[in-house]
């Protein structure tokens, strides 16, 4: 037990002393403790600063994309895979969807580059098949901001319906027998039924969806960005890796990575609260 | 199984076959991308560039992979990962294994332990604050900052306390009145009967290992202790990121590293998982992972 308690102290408690250096004018050739009190200047740089706002925009933008595409997805999957009858293909196709989940983002940018390739990539021989030009759609700001909202449709709308499938067998199957003995076909039975009864798993997950707002995919964004479409594609998770660790501007990126913990903290915190005000059972 | 019967006495309507017609789209577009990666590895380098859709290699090849294991720069990024996914995934199941079975119990402090681990499911330090640990403890550079910080994973920690005290103390009462000690009780009875969360967690675990990117990202400049998937990564972007989807046929640097041997490398980073996805996938349907997220 105890190495176990201090490894939660030393690795997820300690790291918050750290948090000083947001205040501080940090170098990092001395120690924290003799470094100058600056207040809240990195704080104002912070927000002045054209690539921050950027990159908060970007991940709030792209956040709320994935929100209102990759969110009904599987919930979408998982009552449609409830409807098939044959359960040897439902099991099938489950195994066939899940897999996407467990192959990291590079594997999957490496596909994505494969694609959109202008010399012979599938995406430009679908485009040159249809009469338009070959484009380099992940250096195109118009579209970059979509690959990444539809490579993560693609990759987990699978495995997060597994929890709204599990949501499902819970629902009585006499209510869909009496529902059709009153004359409810299946679309009312899909949303009086199969919908309402779910609905609790949809508000948690959607707690914790609006939650982590704040938070960029990082895997997903480094290993795709590039130059051209930094100013469309940076989130705040990439920025704060990129000066603070690539440029080293410590206590500036550790301003800018305790505003977003911070916001996302409220957020998560915030949308609990509604969620029990619309008579859900929340998070805490 | 009630439903099931008053479903299926029903008639198969055109919904009905519409749905399994999309489910098999469905399916087909999550194929296709890792078939193509596959079957682009074993082409001819000239057969690949004649071909958009790549449904089978009309001459078997392993050209690509030669040149990948030839020219060797692959084996430390594989080295570095395999060791890491293997002592990561022991070490991580045997914490979580003692700190589960431990927080399953009741104790004077075990409330205080219990905050003390959930409280972090909610706290993010960031970056800028883990790095600095990292620095002053010397981790930066070195293989341990792959397995050390994340020794723990609080997730698979409170699955498999919800799961040890689920349960009934009856059982572990008996074996100690049969004469068994706490560690006996421990490793015949409370082990065996929780073998199936174990090896799903296990599996999870070295998937999770396999994949590890963001760390050596942030904390690995030593070229030679990165792992696989940021070797990918820096192969990659190397000669496609900087002119964003350019690949192969530029001429130059990237010549060397055609589209082929690209496809080769991001087999060889994806092969494990899809070794031992179907072991894996064995685990989903009886719901041992959603248990606690509900819980």
């Amino acid at each position: 037990m105890l190495p176990g308690i201090a490894f939660y102290l030393l690795f997820r408690y300690v790291p918050l002393y750290y948090l000083q250096i947001a205040f501080k004018d940090f170098r990092i050739t001395r120690p924290v403790e003799q470094a100058d009190f600056a207040g809240l200047k990195y704080f104002i740089e912070v927000f002045e600063s054209v690539s921050f706002r950027e990159a908060l925009r970007n991940t709030l933008v792209i956040n709320a994309m994935k929100l209102l595409i990759c969110f009904p997805a599987p919930i979408l999957l998982a009552v449609l895979l409830n409807e098939l009858r044959s359960q040897r293909y439902k099991r099938t196709v489950q195994t066939i969807l899940y897999l996407p989940h467990f192959i990291s983002w590079v594997v999957i940018s490496s596909i994505l580059f494969n694609f959109t390739s202008i010399y012979g990539g599938l995406f430009n021989t679908i485009r040159e098949s249809m009469g338009l030009e070959p484009i380099m759609f992940l250096g195109n700001k118009g579209m970059f901001r979509w690959i990444l909202v539809l490579s993560d449709l693609w990759k987990e709308s699978g495995y997060g319906a597994i929890i709204y499938l599990s949501a499902l067998t819970a629902i009585d199957p006499q209510l869909y027998e009496a529902a059709a003995i009153d004359g409810a076909g299946r679309v009312r039975q899909f949303w009086h039924i199969s919908l309402s009864g779910i609905k609790s798993t949809i508000v948690v997950m959607l707690i914790l969806r609006i939650g982590s707002m704040m938070a960029g995919n990082f895997d997903q964004v480094q290993s795709l960005i590039n130059d051209q479409v930094l100013s469309v594609g940076d989130v705040l998770d990439t920025f704060v890796y990129r000066v603070g660790v690539s440029n080293g501007r410590f206590s500036f990126a550790s301003a800018a990575g305790l505003f977003n913990s911070a916001v996302g903290a409220v957020l998560l915190l915030a949308s609990d609260r509604l969620a029990k005000r619309l008579g859900e059972r929340g998070l805490f | 199984m009630k439903r099931m019967k008053a479903r299926s006495a029903r008639r198969t309507t055109v919904g009905d076959v519409l749905i399994i017609a999309l489910f098999a789209a469905l399916a087909l577009i999550t194929l296709y991308p890792m078939w193509h990666c596959i079957v682009g590895s074993l082409m001819t380098y000239t057969e690949y560039m004649q071909k958009s859709l790549l449904i089978w290699p009309d001459e078997l090849t392993l050209e690509s992979y030669q040149f990948v294991f030839d020219q060797g720069k692959i084996y430390d990024p594989m080295k570095t990962t395999a060791l890491v996914t293997v002592i990561g995934t022991v070490v991580n199941l045997a914490m979580v294994t003692w700190m589960a079975y431990g927080l399953s119990k009741k104790f004077p402090g075990s409330t205080l332990f219990t905050y003390i681990v959930v409280f972090t499911m909610f706290l993010n330090p960031g970056l800028i604050a883990n790095y600095m640990l990292f620095r002053n403890l010397h981790l930066l550079n070195d293989l341990k900052v792959y397995i050390l910080p994340y020794l723990i994973n609080t997730f698979y920690l409170i699955i498999l306390r919800t799961n040890f005290a689920s349960f009934p103390t009856e059982l572990e009462e008996a074996a100690r009145i049969d004469g068994a000690s706490e560690f006996g009780t421990f490793f015949r009875i409370v082990l065996p009967l929780s073998k199936p969360i174990l090896a799903t967690i296990a599996l999870f675990t070295a998937v999770d290992y396999w994949n590890i990117y963001q760390q050596s990202v942030y904390f690995i400049t030593d070229s030679s202790k990165k792992t696989l998937q940021d070797y990918l990564y820096m192969l990659l972007s190397n000669n496609s990121n900087n002119n964003a989807g350019v690949g192969i046929g530029a001429g130059g640097v990237s010549a060397v590293f055609s589209e082929t041997i690209k496809l080769a490398n991001t087999v060889i980073a994806v092969l494990p998982i899809l070794v031992v996805y179907p072991f894996l996938q064995k685990y989903f349907t009886n719901g041992i992972m959603i248990g606690a997220l509900k819980g």
